[in-house]
């Protein structure tokens, strides 16, 4: 509380532009209220783009890069569409922000793409997407292809771990919602969400190195 | 289609987009998330499921990593103390760590303070006497796993003090192990040293 009052006091003092000193206080409340997850959320950019290159200083860097949101957000809050929702908005200027910082300290990798090799990035995306989900929909194709797939599956279960492998049948086969899965694996609904994240991008790998593997 | 499942297949509609959200923000696709955070400006349920998701994705990349440094202790540790025999015979003279063991450890270390003094005393009731072997893996994902058997519902940060006092237990004990086995191997060799004389007493005598 008493950093995002400091936050404010600062806010202030550099903006000038600051008109309505009731946005900035709903803003503090808000970043109050949501401390811990928005902490949590920071870390991550920070982590994600580098901006310190020792563990110990990630809680401060984080700090650090909260405090840049915070002024940024209240610089820009007159003009933000109040009837929106707020952490879209917020995460959208922490990561534009982490990326500013990746850019100062010269560590931004050169993977800004042309339009053209995006587009085309996208549609091989598009196209890899799901890739596990057009594996297990694949309905209409010829017995071969189907005993291809069937193959495909048994080694993709067979390298995965326990956990990983009942989180994607539970989803994939099963059809269960987030809710569901939350409730058959024990655990809450967003740390069930984050595991079948981590489930779906293990098999994405297990089946880009068989498919290599294959083709080499 | 009845409402139940058109709210279900929006609810996994939404889930589909977090975990395209998780996806681009690992692979740093700017454009795919920032389509995704437009979209979840007009949708607020979307957007407090991306906030929750994240946070809780943070929480356990920390988590995971935290394992990975237990490990590489754990690691660091065996390697450099030293052991002269087998281990076996080394874990049947010192017994194996229990719950108990790291309870009691927690309370003598007083690291609890305020709430978690309370919660470390309901532990502490409930496992005082818990003859329950440690498991091998005593990281975050161990120890919670080992709770959960145990049927015992614990904070995270108990978790973690858990986790560190067993490391620590653990370590001590992998020590004695070591040390037993050197002064083993010292008495073993001081009686091979010692038989080898008596030879030349007995000759003198006669």
């Amino acid at each position: 509380m008493e950093e995002s009052r400091a936050m404010h006091r600062s806010a202030q003092s550099g903006s000038g532009d600051l008109k309505n000193a009731e946005d900035a206080i709903l803003l503090e409340q808000f970043v109050g209220d949501e401390a811990a997850s928005l902490m949590g959320i920071l870390r991550s950019y920070v982590v994600r783009y580098q901006l310190t290159g020792r563990n110990e200083n990630i809680q401060e860097a984080a700090l650090e890069l909260l405090h840049e949101v915070y002024i940024k957000a209240t610089k820009s809050f007159a003009k933000f569409d109040r009837s929106r929702p707020i952490r879209a908005w917020l995460l959208g200027i922490a990561r534009n922000e982490a990326q500013d910082k990746q850019t100062a300290l010269g560590k931004r990798k050169q993977n800004e793409t042309l339009m053209c090799d995006f587009r085309q990035q996208t549609q091989d995306s598009d196209e890899d997407e799901d890739p596990l989900e057009r594996l297990f929909a694949a309905d209409n194709t010829s017995p071969e292809r189907q005993t291809e797939i069937r193959e495909q599956i048994t080694y993709l279960f067979s390298q995965l771990s326990d956990e990983y492998r009942s989180v994607l049948r539970l989803w994939i086969v099963e059809g269960l919602d987030g809710t569901e899965l939350a409730e058959k694996l024990g655990c809450t609904y967003e740390n069930a969400i984050v595991r079948l994240h981590r489930a779906k991008k293990q098999s994405r790998t297990i089946l880009a190195t068989e498919k290599g593997g294959g083709n080499g | 289609m009845d409402k139940k499942q058109l709210t279900r297949q929006q609810r996994r509609s939404r889930e589909k987009i977090v975990l395209d959200y998780l996806d681009a923000f690992e692979q740093d696709n700017s454009e795919r998330l920032s389509s995704i955070l437009k979209l979840a400006e007009q949708d607020s349920e979307l957007e407090s499921l991306l906030w929750k998701v994240h946070a809780e994705y943070q929480i356990q990349q920390e988590d995971e990593q935290r394992e990975q440094d237990v490990e590489r202790v754990r690691q660091l540790i065996q390697q450099h103390v030293p052991s002269g025999l087998r281990k076996e015979r080394d874990e049947e003279e010192i017994p194996l760590l229990t719950v108990s063991d790291v309870i009691a450890h927690i309370q003598a270390e007083s690291v609890a303070k305020g709430e978690n003094a309370k919660e470390l005393s309901g532990l502490v009731q409930h496992l005082r006497h818990s003859t329950f072997k440690l498991p091998k893996n005593v990281g975050l994902l161990g120890v919670r796993k080992l709770f959960a058997e145990l049927g015992v519902q614990t904070s995270k940060h108990m978790q973690r003090l858990f986790s560190e006092a067993a490391l620590i237990l653990i370590s001590r004990r992998d020590r004695g192990i070591a040390q037993m086995a050197a002064t083993r191997k010292q008495r073993e060799e001081a009686r091979a040293a010692k038989q080898s004389k008596p030879q030349s007493d007995d000759d003198k005598e006669q």
